[in-house]
């Protein structure tokens, strides 16, 4: 399974903009600082892979997206899990833990 | 998914909605980002420098996003597209070039195509035409031939049979004459029984067909006409339904018509319906019937033919146990319709050919031209381009060539197409119906594409494997070509000469043996006669018209037979008795039959022939006969046939009083028939009459006219069939040859010119771009002799090697052609030779005409220049 750089990547950014979705609705920018925040500071998604993605993820039915007044009374386009994008949040999870335990166990063998 | 499909539409649709709202959203982030800033603390202009810096450069995020969205892919081809096209506007000799090559080779095929589609591909039109069968009975002995079915054996397997749903019997090839329907005329006729409509499950046009019920002993006669005798003979008037006709001194009702399309069996005119009476189910000699039947569902071809071998078997034994009737077999409707078949695929395969020459030669101009473009892909792979990419704009960019070279194609199909038609419907009638309908569009527009593909792949395949290097080296300047790039030009030179030289071959093949075939000696002069085909007339009528029609002007002879010349048709009879004359014991029956024409005394000299011995018919012999030299051959040889008595059949028995020269009055191409002639006189002939009229002019338009007003002037009764000049006649038997001469000719010209402009178009340019590296070898006191040679040089090894590729590949294809040669092997040395000459010249030629221009330049101009 040899994935390139890119794919892996957006693997696990895909996952990231699910999770940072998973708790409240939030523009694109709110959808970067969250993932940092997530992250701990360890990524930082460049706004030229981020959007691409939330648009992908919008055709493809798993977030729909809303135009709203932000805090500041803003037009900012809001993003927001669909029952579809939960359903996908949790297999990505799981497939995160399923690759996580068969990589530690490669890497930790003789 | 809905969702997905939505988006994408309105991506397409909506482009510019979309781009907006991409717009807005990202001016609304970047002013998110700058309230970001200021809340931390900056001035609104530090903030908004350092927003535009994160977001990262708008129009990088924009082209991400559009890369991403779905329907990416159709802006990309869109944008090829353009890019294909503006290539193809900058280079305009190579494109037209490239477009009429193809358009030469998809119209080519497209043409031959459709006749294909008309004649073999489209199912006969009755009724599921693939489980009708026809019956015919097989000589072990001669498997070739289709023997006719007898009662017996037709009664037999209606009876016991299995396989069928529907037999029908039928009697064809009868001329019955017809009158009551204005002008007295002739038809061909069959008697059909009464299941045989119902079998081939074709409804009349007009009134109805008979049914069992019509065929009944004792019930009225009735018959059915087809749809060009109606038009003929009734002017197409729908009151010729119920109307009676008299049909050889019977009057008759008609029933119906048929529609155009119905020809069972071939150019039948009429069908009277004939009950099959248990009277003759006992007679299992005569073997006239043709039978057709509808299998059973769930029973196949082969299952029929075993139950049929099984049926037979039994009562031969039963009999006398030699067996007397022919074994029947069944053969499908479908198969035994389509001869000719082999004519037909042979040239869809030629053309074909002729088609892959043209991709090929387009091919090798591409890759001259890639030479040429190295520095634009060098500059496109250096901006970000994918290989993948590259060869996809290529082979998008040959597409185009290759459609558009199909919409000319199909131009030009339709011309091809009147052409080939009027040329094979002598010989298929069924190619009147051929049509530009779907199928064939179809067709034209799946060879575009694929040509052009094909040629892209052709192109490219080398050079996914050209390093990066070669293209860098390119982009510099150096314009020279990458060993691998020649050897694909070279390969492809050679299969393109390859292909060439199979189609020259043939062509020339057939060019001799047409050739041959109109120059062979026919024993008699169709030149400066007319040849007239009637009903059947009386001796006396006959005497009369030959009197009246040898008074017209210019007319030096006339005499008449029962066999129309040069219609491929023949009465034979066996055994032949006569004293010192056995057959050898093993020997095939049907090799000692001879001829049997009835004709008048001045027949001989009315066409030219020499009597060689004795005399020839007077008028008043009754019994006498005179034979021909093959006939000599084969039956006197070591005797003296004059005077001798002859025995053919019951009807033709007397002294042999004259031996004439041979003439092929039957088929040109085969030698005379041993013949027997005897006298027309009382023997009741009242079948065909045919009329030969010998005149001094050459004209014969006006002679046509008077014999037509003589011969109603005397009788408005004889139904005048035709009048022909008889050169027409024998041109007709030659149609089949003449159109393959034609056809084949044309498609080796077109290949031969191809290649030679493929060949000059390739040296040419390469010459051009080695313009510096002939310079510099003059330069360095190269002759230019020396220098003009050396691509000619160069191509020579694969020219070669096609040529002797071709020639192998034209002795292995020559046994198809074997059936259309007359005369003349497949394997004739001198065909290949010549062939093989002409190329190896011609391609010289092609060569050196733009290495001179090349040599001619100053080599000091040359090397400025660079």
């Amino acid at each position: 399974m040899t994935k390139t750089k890119t794919d892996l990547l957006r693997g696990t950014l895909d996952l990231l903009i699910l999770k940072a979705l998973s708790l409240e609705p939030l523009h694109g920018v709110g959808v970067s600082r969250r993932i940092t925040q997530i992250t701990q500071g360890a990524f930082c998604v460049s706004f030229g892979s981020l959007f691409p993605s939330l648009h992908r993820m919008e055709e493809k039915g798993w977030v729909a997206a809303e135009w709203r007044a932000s805090e500041n009374n803003r037009r900012a386009k809001y993003y927001c899990l669909t029952a579809s994008g939960r359903a996908q949040l949790k297999a990505e999870e799981l497939e995160w833990h399923q690759l996580v335990k068969v990589m530690t166990a490669a890497v930790e063998s003789a | 998914m809905p969702g997905r499909v939505g988006h994408l539409l309105r991506n397409i649709l909506r482009r510019s909605a979309v781009e907006q709202a991409l717009d807005d959203e990202l001016e609304s982030s970047v002013e998110l980002l700058i309230d970001e800033g200021v809340r931390a603390g900056l001035t609104r202009a530090e903030a908004r420098r350092r927003a535009i810096i994160e977001l990262g450069g708008i129009d990088q995020v924009k082209e991400q996003c559009r890369e991403a969205r779905g329907g990416a892919f159709l802006d990309t081809l869109a944008r090829d597209l353009r890019y294909s096209a503006r290539v193809l506007r900058k280079a305009p000799g190579f494109t037209l070039a490239a477009v009429l090559t193809l358009a030469l080779g998809i119209g080519g095929a497209t043409a031959v195509f459709s006749v294909v589609n008309a004649v073999l591909l489209r199912p006969l039109p009755y009724q599921e035409p693939e489980k009708l069968v026809t019956l015919f009975g097989v000589d072990p002995k001669m498997p070739e031939m289709r023997l006719g079915v007898a009662p017996g054996s037709y009664s037999e397997i209606r009876r016991r049979s299995g396989s069928f749903t529907t037999l029908a019997a039928l009697r064809p090839g009868r001329k019955v004459q017809i009158i009551g329907a204005g002008e007295a005329t002739q038809a061909a006729g069959a008697l059909a029984t009464g299941d045989f409509f119902r079998l081939m499950g074709v409804p009349a046009l007009l009134g109805r067909t008979f049914g069992p019920a019509d065929a009944r002993p004792g019930s009225a006669p009735v018959a059915v006409i087809s749809h060009g005798l109606w038009q003929r003979a009734f002017g197409g008037d729908p009151g010729a339904i119920g109307r009676t006709i008299v049909i050889d001194e019977a009057a008759v009702t008609i029933l119906g018509v048929m529609p155009a399309s119905f020809a069972q069996p071939a150019k039948c005119e009429v069908w009277m319906a004939f009950d099959l009476d248990l009277a003759n189910s006992g007679d299992f000699r005569s073997g006239d019937l043709t039978v057709l039947g509808r299998l059973s569902r769930n029973v196949s071809l082969m299952q029929c033919n075993s139950e049929l071998k099984g049926l037979h078997t039994g009562r031969a034994e039963g009999q006398t146990g030699r067996r007397v009737t022919p074994e029947l077999q069944g053969k499908m409707l479908e198969e035994v319709q389509g001869s000719h078949r082999e004519l037909l695929v042979v040239l869809q395969g030629a053309v074909g050919l002729l088609l892959v020459i043209a991709m090929f030669n387009v091919a090798n101009l591409q890759l001259v031209r890639l030479a040429g473009r190295t520095r634009e892909i060098a500059v496109r792979l250096a901006l970000g381009a994918t290989r993948g990419h590259l060869l996809r704009q290529f082979v998008l960019e040959n597409t185009i060539l290759s459609v558009l070279g199909g919409a000319g194609g199909v131009a030009t199909a339709v011309l091809g197409v009147r052409f080939l038609v009027s040329g094979a419907v002598k010989i298929i009638p069924r190619a009147a119906e051929t049509k530009l309908d779907g199928t064939v569009l179809a067709f034209a527009c799946a060879l575009s594409v694929i040509t052009g593909l094909l040629i892209g792949l052709l192109t490219m395949w080398h050079t996914n494997r050209m390093p990066a290097g070669d293209l860098k080296q390119g982009a510099a300047g150096l314009r020279g070509m990458g060993p691998q790039s020649h050897g694909m030009r070279h390969l492809l030179t050679g299969a393109q000469v390859a292909l060439s030289v199979v189609l020259l071959v043939a062509a020339a093949l057939l060019m001799r043996s047409f050739f041959l075939l109109s120059h062979t000696d026919l024993g008699l002069e169709p030149r400066r006669a007319l040849a007239i085909s009637l009903g059947g007339s009386s001796a006396s009528e006959r005497e009369d018209l030959l009197q009246r029609l040898r008074a017209m002007p210019g007319v030096t002879a006339a005499a008449a037979t029962d066999v129309k010349p040069f219609s491929g048709m023949n009465m034979v009879t066996g055994p032949i008795q006569i004293v010192g004359f056995t057959r050898p014991p093993d020997s095939n029956p049907f090799d000692y039959l001879a001829a049997t024409p009835r004709v008048t005394p001045e027949y001989f000299s009315t066409l030219g022939m020499r009597m060689i011995s004795g005399r020839g018919l007077a008028m008043g012999d009754d019994r006498a006969v005179v034979v021909n030299q093959a006939f000599v051959r084969r039956f006197a040889r070591d005797v003296e046939p004059l005077g001798k008595m002859l025995k053919a059949n019951k009807d033709l028995r007397g002294p042999i009083v004259g031996v004439v020269s041979d003439a092929r009055a039957i088929d040109p191409r085969q030698p005379a028939w041993p013949t027997i002639y005897s006298a027309a006189g009382n023997s009741g002939w009242t079948g065909e009459t045919h009329l030969i009229v010998r005149s001094e002019e050459d004209n014969l338009q006006v002679l046509a006219g008077f014999a037509r007003a003589t011969i109603r002037g005397y009788s408005s009764r004889l139904p005048i069939l035709s009048i022909a000049p008889m050169e027409g006649l024998v041109g007709d038997s030659e149609a089949a040859d003449r159109l393959n001469t034609l056809v084949y000719g044309t498609f080796a010209m077109q290949a031969l010119m191809l290649c030679l402009l493929g060949t000059y178009g390739v040296t040419s340019y390469s010459v051009s771009l080695r313009a510096k590296e002939f310079g510099v070898r003059m330069a360095l006191g190269a002759r230019r002799r020396e220098v003009a040679w050396l691509p000619l040089r160069q191509m020579f090894p694969f020219v070669a090697g096609g040529v002797v590729a071709g020639l192998l590949g034209a002795l292995a294809l020559g046994r198809f052609l074997e059936s259309q040669l007359f005369e003349v092997k497949p394997t004739d040395t001198s065909t290949y030779v010549g062939v093989t000459v002409l190329f190896v010249i011609a391609t010289a030629v092609a060569c050196w005409i733009p290495a001179r221009r090349a040599a001619r330049a100053d080599p000091l101009q040359t090397l400025r220049c660079e």
